[in-house]
This record gives structure tokens, sequence and C-alpha cells, in this order.
């Protein structure tokens, strides 16, 4: 006994579903055009193959597919059609929730006439939980500077923040038990030089000595020579400070969180400075952390003399 | 035979007589017949339902229509001489570009002589997509009108047209044109949240009442376009109210390109139910006596078996090469016929000498 005759609508849908079902093969009928017409090229997808496999059909898997045959059949009866939300979403991926599809980054891509500056400024979800990018670092200038990976599951992000939080914290405590030797070394040597010394404030100008009462041999030690003594304990110091950063961790990890290098970032992605004089910014700022040790050890030297100077009543 | 091996007649009937379609995409590689095929399809259309208005819009900068039917048209609708119910229409960017400047003169600043107008006229006329976006733009405009109220549009000009078919651009563009309203959705999705986000700070900053009601209908204006860019993006995922038709010839390339176009429409969710392969010279060996022509139908006949193949799910409209240009309102009629009647050569054999000579 045969079936109710397929209404036309029935019949359009049927259409429908077959056509996309050989369109899903995609690659594979493009590959086929290519052989049969003899070309050496290689067939690339039209389409990211993961928005063909979410198409509301069913599509041929498994072994290859000879065009001469029909299509697999698929039971339809329990298939619902996606509403227009699920399509939509498909399509466009959510505003503020999922990430976008690479299809329509190409068309923010396209929409900017290719400048890929201005795509990724806008393709960068505005919440910041969609993919990273210039936008949503200028939103949320808290949170971490990796960009998010569409690809990446939820749990696998969060091990990755703790992860980066756990490289943040080691080297925060690094550079902290470094500051604190260095500046103990530094108090000694300060200490020793002051205490060890006839005249530590005395000029290194013999005629200057003689007006006062200064030692007047004809070489002391003066206040000159501790600043030699200075200088060659902050290179080495430094030196020391910069290779250990560099062997122990990723440059990224101690220059990213920087927001002189946010705002670089930005003010670069916004055409306020050019590119090359951007990169030559960066290069002077990745040193940065060297600059800041060296700028405390300066200020706990500034401290020190003023508290000599003030004890020892001169 | 089961009620699931459809026979798909070789026509355009599905498309011509379709109660429902409103946007009609006609498209495909470069010089396979695009315009010819879109203008039949529109007269097909003007002539099956005479007691409506049809629209053919031209998006391809590098316009035909006023070549194809021999009558010039410009940016606004244009009747066709002889065809009460087809109007066409060729999107001009420039003059598109200079009424938009006109109007935002207007309305920021009276100065004719600005020298900021004239920049942003030479800036904006040549931004990649601008054709594209004019074209969407005029897409807006119809589905404003046909989603509005009787009454309620002030330009007593309007008209709702039944159908609108488009001579689009060559593959490249016309994909562009087809991803703008996802693309504009996101965007104009994007600079809402943006707007909520800053407004307190905007408001908070000052520039006075005026300046706060002027952002105000800024942001209103752009709220009633992202409804529209939605309005548009679900009518053109709708197969009962958006179909695109690819045209194509036998070759090798265009059959390629053709695949590749279906599979990417296909991604968009637009429909596409019915392929004109354009072009064919029916030039058996024992009947003609050409010898290029025999040859050439053998090279065509090879790909059309192949695309017989490809899209048997198709409706594949098969259209000869004929002797003379298909240019002229009665030469296309001539021509647009054998949309709905498969073309047989030799019954119909005679049309290929059988065109008037275009003036």
């Amino acid at each position: 006994m045969s079936a109710s005759p397929l209404t036309s609508a029935d019949k359009a849908r049927v259409l429908r579903e077959r056509r996309a079902a050989k369109m899903a093969l995609g690659t594979d009928r493009l590959q086929k055009i290519l052989n049969d017409g003899g070309s050496l090229k290689v067939a690339k997808p039209v389409i990211e193959a993961k928005s063909v496999a979410e198409a509301p059909v069913a599509v041929a898997t498994g072994s290859a597919h000879d065009f001469h045959d029909d299509p697999e059949t698929s039971d339809i009866s329990g298939h619902t059609k996606p509403s227009d939300t699920e399509l939509m979403n498909q399509l466009l991926g959510s505003v503020g929730s999922a990430p976008a599809s690479a299809a329509s980054d190409d068309a923010f891509l396209g929409l900017f006439g290719n400048n890929p500056e201005m795509a990724k400024f806008f393709s960068a979800d505005a919440d910041g939980t969609g993919a990273g990018g210039l936008f949503s670092s200028f939103m949320n200038p808290q949170t971490d500077e990796t960009p998010i990976d569409p690809s990446v599951s939820e749990e696998e992000r969060a091990y990755q923040q703790q992860l980066t939080a756990f490289h943040k914290y080691n080297l925060t405590r690094y550079l902290c038990v470094f500051d604190i030797a260095k500046t103990v070394l530094l108090v000694l040597m300060f200490g020793w030089y002051f205490f060890t010394t006839d005249a530590p404030f005395a000029s290194s100008h013999r005629h200057v000595r003689f007006l006062t009462d200064a030692p007047k041999a004809p070489q002391v030690d003066t206040l000159h020579t501790f600043h030699r003594w200075f200088l060659m304990f902050e290179l080495a110091v430094q030196s020391t400070l910069y290779i250990a950063l560099s062997s122990k961790f990723d440059s990224d990890s101690y220059q990213s969180d920087s927001y002189l290098m946010k705002g670089l970032n930005f003010a670069k992605g916004l055409g306020f400075l050019k590119p090359t004089l951007v990169q030559k910014l960066f290069s002077v700022v990745k040193y940065q952390v060297i600059l800041k040790s060296f700028m405390a050890d300066v200020a706990v030297l500034v401290v020190l003399l003023g508290l000599w100077s003030g004890f020892s009543g001169l | 035979m089961s009620d699931l091996d459809f026979a798909l007649e070789p026509t355009l009937e599905s498309v011509v007589l379709h109660d429902s379609l409103k946007w009609v995409f006609v498209g495909g590689k470069g010089g396979v017949g695009k315009t010819t095929t879109s203008c039949s399809v529109a007269i097909q259309l003007a002539m099956a339902h005479p007691a409506e208005e049809f629209l053919l819009i031209s998006t391809d900068p590098a316009h035909n229509l006023s070549d194809a039917f021999n009558q010039k048209f410009g940016k606004d609708a244009k009747k066709v001489d002889g065809l009460a119910n087809l109007s066409c229409m060729e999107i001009d960017p420039e003059s598109g570009m200079a009424d938009m400047a006109l109007q935002a003169q207007s309305q920021f600043n009276n100065d004719p002589n600005d020298p900021l107008g004239g920049m942003f006229k030479d800036m904006t006329g040549s931004i990649p997509g601008i054709d594209e976006a004019l074209s969407f733009m005029e897409v807006l405009k119809h589905i404003k009108t046909q989603t509005a109220a009787p009454g309620a549009i002030a330009d007593v000009a309007a008209i709702t047209y039944k159908t609108i078919i488009f001579d689009t651009a060559p593959t490249g563009h016309t994909l562009r044109f087809l991803q703008l309203p996802s693309t504009l959705e996101k965007l104009l999705g994007k600079v809402q949240t943006l707007s909520n986000k800053f407004a307190p700070m905007l408001s908070m900053l000052g520039g006075g009442a005026a300046q706060q009601q002027q952002t105000q209908e800024m942001l209103a204006k752009l709220t009633e376009i992202q409804s529209q860019v939605t309005e548009a993006n679900n009518q053109f995922q709708n197969p009962e109210l958006t179909t695109f038709v690819p045209v194509c010839i036998a070759e090798f390339l265009s059959l390629y390109e053709t695949e590749r176009l279906i599979q990417e429409l296909i991604s968009y969710n637009m429909d596409v139910t019915s392929i004109v392969v354009n072009q064919l010279l029916f030039a058996d060996s024992t009947e003609d006596e050409c010898k290029r022509c025999v040859a050439r139908w053998a090279m065509q006949k090879k790909y059309l078996s192949q695309m017989d193949e490809l899209y048997e799910d198709y409706h594949l409209v098969k259209m000869p090469l004929l002797g003379k240009e298909v240019r002229g309102l009665a030469n296309l009629k001539k021509f647009s016929k054998y949309l709905l009647t498969p073309y047989d050569p030799v019954v119909n054999g005679g049309l290929v000498f059988d065109l008037e000579d275009a003036k």
C-alpha cells in the first residue's frame, strides 16, 4: 500500500534536505569536478568543516561517497527543524556569549576593506567574553591579556587562567626575594663604605679639602668613589636580574601586565602611533623591570644618604 | 517509482509561478549571461502576474540593464517601455553617497561650502564594498515600505513590489553583499551594547539637552536600522521568500565556480532550487555543418552530463546561444519564454536567427 502522496511543501522540504546533504560533501564534490576537468589543483573547502557539520540535516558520514549513489537515507521522522534563533546563532555566533565563527570574522574583514586592525577592533566581543582583541582589552583593562580562543572549553580556559595566575605569583615572589636581597646588599655596601671611610663626604678636589677639616692626603675616598662602586654594583645586579628573568620566565609574563604596553597597543590599534614607532617603544619598554629595579635602588640610596647626613650632623 | 523520486522540470516555473517569493537573486561568474537571465526572469514574472509590480535592480557596478532593454535607467526606479508593471533601477554609488553627504550636511552643518563634505564624498566613494552597501540600503528601504502600515510612508510615490529581482555583480561582490545582513546585524548589536555602556558616561560629560536629544535620536535610528537588517536577514534565509538562481555555462571553470557559489550560499542558509546553463550550442553533427560548433558542443555535453549528476535535485534550465545579442524587450521576451518551456533545438531551432537586430 503506497503512502499518501507528498504535498508540494513536503517535496520542497525533502529536496532542500537532499541538496544540503549533498552539498555537505563540500570539498569532495569540488575535487571531483577538478579531477574530471583534468585540473592539477587541490580543492579548498568553501566553508569551515564545522559550519557544514552544523547544518540541520543528516550528513553522509564515514566512508567515501560516490556521486553515482543515492545519498544515505536517514530517519528524519524525529528530526526537528532548528528555530530561527538557532539558525541565526549558527550563522552569526551570539552577541555576548558564543564566540564568532570564522565566516563572520571574514565578513568583518571584508566589511572594513580587508583592514585587519579595524576588523579586529570590532570583532572582539564588547563584554570581553568572545574572541580577544583590542576592543575587549579597552573595555576590560583589568582582565587577562591572553586572547580567548573560541575553540577552548570553559574548563581549559579556567585552567589556563589559574596557570597564568600561578606564573604571575611565582614571578612576583621571585622579584620580591631578589629585591630584598639586593636592598640588603646595598645597605651593607653603604654601611661598609661609610663606616670605613674617614671622610665620606669630602670633596674629590684637594684644594677644596684644604679649606675644610677633611684629610689633606693627595688621594682620599670620597662620594665620587662611592658612586663608582654603586654603578658597578647596579650593573652586576641588574644584569643578573635580566639573565635570571629571561631564563626562568617567559618575557610576556613579566611585560604583558604593564599598562604602558596595553596603552601602546591600544594607541597603535586606533592609529594614533605608527607601528614602527610603537615597535621601537616596545623594545625600550620591555626593559622596564630592570629600569624599575634600578630606580628603586637609587631611591634607597637617596634615603640612606639623607639618613646618614641627618644622624652624622653634617 | 517511489514518492521520493521527483522528476524536476528543467524550467524556472518554480520561481516564476511561486506566489510568495519577494527576493530573487540572479548571479554567477562574469560573462555567463546574468543580465540576460535576470531580465528574462523579471519579464516572465511581470507577464505571469500582470496585476502586480516588479522591480529589477542591478547591483553590478558595471551596469548593463540599460543596454539590455535599450532604455536608459538610473538610480530611481523607472518603468520599462512596453511592460507597465516592470521597473528597473541601476544603483549608482557616487550619487548615492552624494545624497547621503547632502543629508548629513543638512542635518549637522548647513554650510554648502564645507570642505569636509567634498572630502567625505571622495573618501566614501572608493571604500571597498560601497556598491554592495548601497544596494543593501535599497533593500532596507523596500523592507521598510513592505512592513510599514498603510499610509505610514511619507513618500507617496513608494511602491510595494511583489518581487524584487537582483541582477548581481560577479560572484565575489555578490557573496560580500549577501554577507552584509549578518555582518551589519552583528555590528549594530555591538554598537547598541557599547552605547548602553557609554550612555551614562556621555551624559555625564554634558553637551546639553540638545546634544543628548541628538544622541537619543541617533540611537533610535540605529535601533530602527537594526530591526530592518534583522528582518532582511530573516527574509533572505526564508526559502519561501528568497531564492538565488545561479547562471553558468557548460565549461570547467564556470562549473567549478558555480559549485563553490552554491556551497557558500547554502552556508548562508540561502535557498537555491534552480540553475540556468546558458550559451549552449545544441550543435549535433548530423544537422550542423559548423565543425567548430560541433566540437564545442561535444565539450559542452561532457560538462552538461556532469551537471546532470551533480545537480539532479535542482531545476537545471538549459538555454541556447543565439545568433544575435539578446537586447531589447522584444528579443528578451522571445528568449525568456524558454525559461518556462524547455528549449528543444529541433522544434525551437528557428529562434537562433529569429531575433531582431539590436538598435
